[in-house]
């Protein structure tokens, strides 16, 4: 038998003491889902990886362009049904702190190779019938006001235009993507304006392609795909290295150094910290609380009974404060997402970080409690009795 | 005297160990007494008397020795066992009150019905009726902190009654009270072993609230018993009157 007014009464008796105990409980929460998120973010294109996607990239380097000759061999190998290119394009809008990626596309290849892809709005006739047209992300559209009709003016700096202007694109789709694979903030344009660009000398930057995107056929395991095309260019002109598209994805991951480990690491500690600043609001709760043990006890409640009374108001006390920071990581997801969405593409408080924030949060509340509450359970009533209040 | 004996010990024994050395506080102790009586336990300080209410209430185990009450040795209980027969069976009441101090008065009072079959409102309504006995239905509402020390005894032997135990001990009841709150608190116990038969045993070092009992068993310092005293004439704290 627990008589929960004495839970409730007991916490509520230092209002003080209790408030600022749930809020720092409730930001320390709030803190380790938007971390948590960050992780989720980071690794979304690497858990949402397409199975039959090959990435050809330069061995050397990302960085490294390969010959425009690749194109056509690669479209041979046993098992590649289509191909499209990518060029990062490394451009700005108006300031060059409004970055957001643009790539170089192949327009028809796209929609085959990215089944995940759709337009909220435009068409994709539009798309493909203007070479200067583009597809923007729903994200970058709604950041910069940006609609279907209107013109996008982008500064190329890796591509920059001999007289100087900015790279004129027509906004012909506004797209969004069924899977995390594809972020929702990167600008696509044709393959063939950059080149003809380049060719005419209406602009000037590096030649040759980013890399190949392959898509295997059915039937056709990506595996020998990728050492068939290793294969293929052993002996140059540029050696190429063939990979899994969830591999191409981690290593950007790991580009920005161990994150998830970093991550983790300062999560862990502020769940220490706020652990101790509970446990020791709990053990000063407890303590004033000895001589109403041995009254209880002297009563007839149990040992049992004051071990529930006090380990209940570690988990009360945690669970306010765990809620409220859940609460706060979930209705401030939109404004996140929104300011950090173009480093963390997908910024998401997802269920499964929820719930290791509950679980994080029980951690705490029976951390915090047992102490206390096994402290109370073991207490002599005449021992409890002679405590000063 | 031994077949209504409420309370019989036998060979009771109880020690201490400080520091390496045992201090004996009761040595083979054997004492009765009878149900329904008011009994006044007096004894110079350290003489063992609260250790003698602990052991009888079951708040604390003897080494050696039978401590019967109404028939049952609770010497022989394990601690589950005798928190349940503490809840059933007996009524405490402690110098410094012991109430809870974020509770009102009324969920004071209603804490050992917690431990009962009683649905909430016949908890409600049984502390109630435990309050207004005590003259204080007014203050249910009331915190320990916002009672005089008069009133929290007064509650704390509401609380006491509420479960009707037929035994009810009180260590050093008025010694943290005035004369006039004493006389209040000394007249309800009176009342509760005249009207209700509750048997009361009373710790207390003060002549005159001893004469509101109907007995004194004197203690000796080093645990053995003196004289039982039975008083003739008890003074009458005029409990008719409630108390305010
Ligand atoms: N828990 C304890 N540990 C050690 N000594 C105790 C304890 N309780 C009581 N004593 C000692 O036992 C003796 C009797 O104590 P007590 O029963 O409280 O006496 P009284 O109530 O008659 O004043 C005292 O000398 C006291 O110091
Ligand atoms: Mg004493």
């Amino acid at each position: 038998m627990i008589p929960f007014t004495l839970v409730t009464k007991n916490l509520a008796k230092h209002k003080l003491r209790f408030v600022l105990t749930v809020l720092s409980l409730a930001v320390a929460i709030f803190l380790l889902c938007v971390l948590r998120s960050l992780v989720v973010a980071l690794n979304a294109g690497v858990a949402d990886a397409a199975a039959n996607r090959v990435i050809v990239q330069s061995k050397v380097s990302l960085f490294v362009q390969m010959p425009q000759s690749y194109g056509p061999k690669l479209k041979l190998v046993d098992g590649v049904s289509s191909l499209v290119r990518w060029n990062w394009f490394g451009g700005y809008y108006q300031d060059p702190s409004n970055f957001f990626a643009q790539f170089a596309t192949d327009p028809k290849e796209l929609f085959d190779v990215y089944p995940e892809l759709y337009l909220v709005d435009g068409t994709k006739e539009a798309f493909l019938a203007d070479r200067k047209a583009c597809l923007v992300g729903a994200e970058t559209a709604a950041k910069y006001g940006i609609q279907v009709g209107d013109s996008f003016p982008i500064i190329g700096a890796l591509y920059p235009t001999t007289d100087g202007s900015a790279w004129d694109f027509q906004v012909a789709g506004i797209y969004r993507s069924k899977k995390k694979s594809l972020d929702e903030n990167t600008l696509f344009f044709h393959y063939d304006f950059l080149e003809k660009s380049l060719e005419s000398g209406a602009a000037s930057g590096p030649d040759g392609v980013g890399i190949f995107v392959l898509k295997v056929a059915p039937g056709y395991q990506p595996v020998e795909v990728m050492s068939e095309v290793d294969a293929l260019f052993e002996n140059g002109p540029q050696v190429v290295q063939a990979t899994s598209e969830s591999e191409f994805q981690a290593q950007f991951v790991s580009m920005v150094g161990n994150v998830p480990l970093l991550v983790s690491s300062i999560g862990g500690g502020v769940m220490i910290a706020i652990l101790l600043a509970v446990l020791n609001t709990m053990l000063m709760s407890a303590r004033e609380q000895t001589r109403d043990i041995g009254v209880l006890k002297a009563l007839g409640f149990t040992d049992g009974s004051v071990f529930g009374i006090l380990i209940l108001q570690a988990f009360v006390l945690c669970g306010l404060g765990g809620a409220l920071g859940i609460l706060l990581a979930k209705m401030s997801e939109p404004g996140m997402a929104r300011a950090i969405g173009s480093m963390f593409p997908g910024y998401q408080v997802t269920m499964p970080t929820l719930l290791e924030a509950g679980g994080a949060t029980l951690a705490i509340g029976f951390l915090a409690g047992i102490t206390p509450a096994l402290r109370a359970r073991a207490l002599s009533v005449i021992d409890a009795l002679r405590a000063v209040r | 005297m031994t077949a209504n004996s409420m309370i019989r010990l036998r060979g009771v024994t109880k020690s201490y160990s400080r520091g390496g050395e045992t201090l004996t506080v009761l040595d083979r102790l054997d004492l009765d007494m009878d149900e329904g009586g008011f009994y006044a336990l007096m004894g110079p300080s350290g003489s063992g008397k609260t250790t003698l209410l602990n052991l009888i209430g079951g708040l604390d185990r003897c080494d050696e020795g039978e401590i019967g009450i109404e028939g049952e040795d609770i010497a022989r209980m394990d601690g589950p066992e005798l928190a349940a027969w503490r809840a059933e069976k007996v009524g405490f009441v402690f110098q410094g009150f012991n109430l809870i101090p974020v509770l009102t008065a009324q969920e004071n009072v209603e804490l050992p019905l917690l431990l009962t079959n009683l649905s909430r409102r016949e908890r409600r309504e049984h502390a109630t009726l435990a309050l207004e006995m005590v003259g204080l239905a007014d203050r249910r509402g009331h915190r320990p902190s916002q009672l005089s020390g008069g009133q929290e005894q007064r509650v704390a032997i509401a609380r006491a009654l509420v479960s009707d135990p037929h035994l009810i001990l009180a260590d050093e009841p008025t010694g943290d009270l005035d004369r006039k709150s004493a006389d209040d608190v000394l007249g309800l116990l009176q009342r509760l072993n005249r009207e209700f038969k509750k048997t009361i045993l009373m710790v207390t070092h003060d002549h005159e609230a001893a004469q509101s009992a109907r007995a004194i068993v004197h203690m000796e310092k080093g645990g053995t018993l003196g004289r039982i005293e039975v008083l003739a004439a008890p003074t009458d704290r005029g409990s008719a009157r409630s108390p305010t």
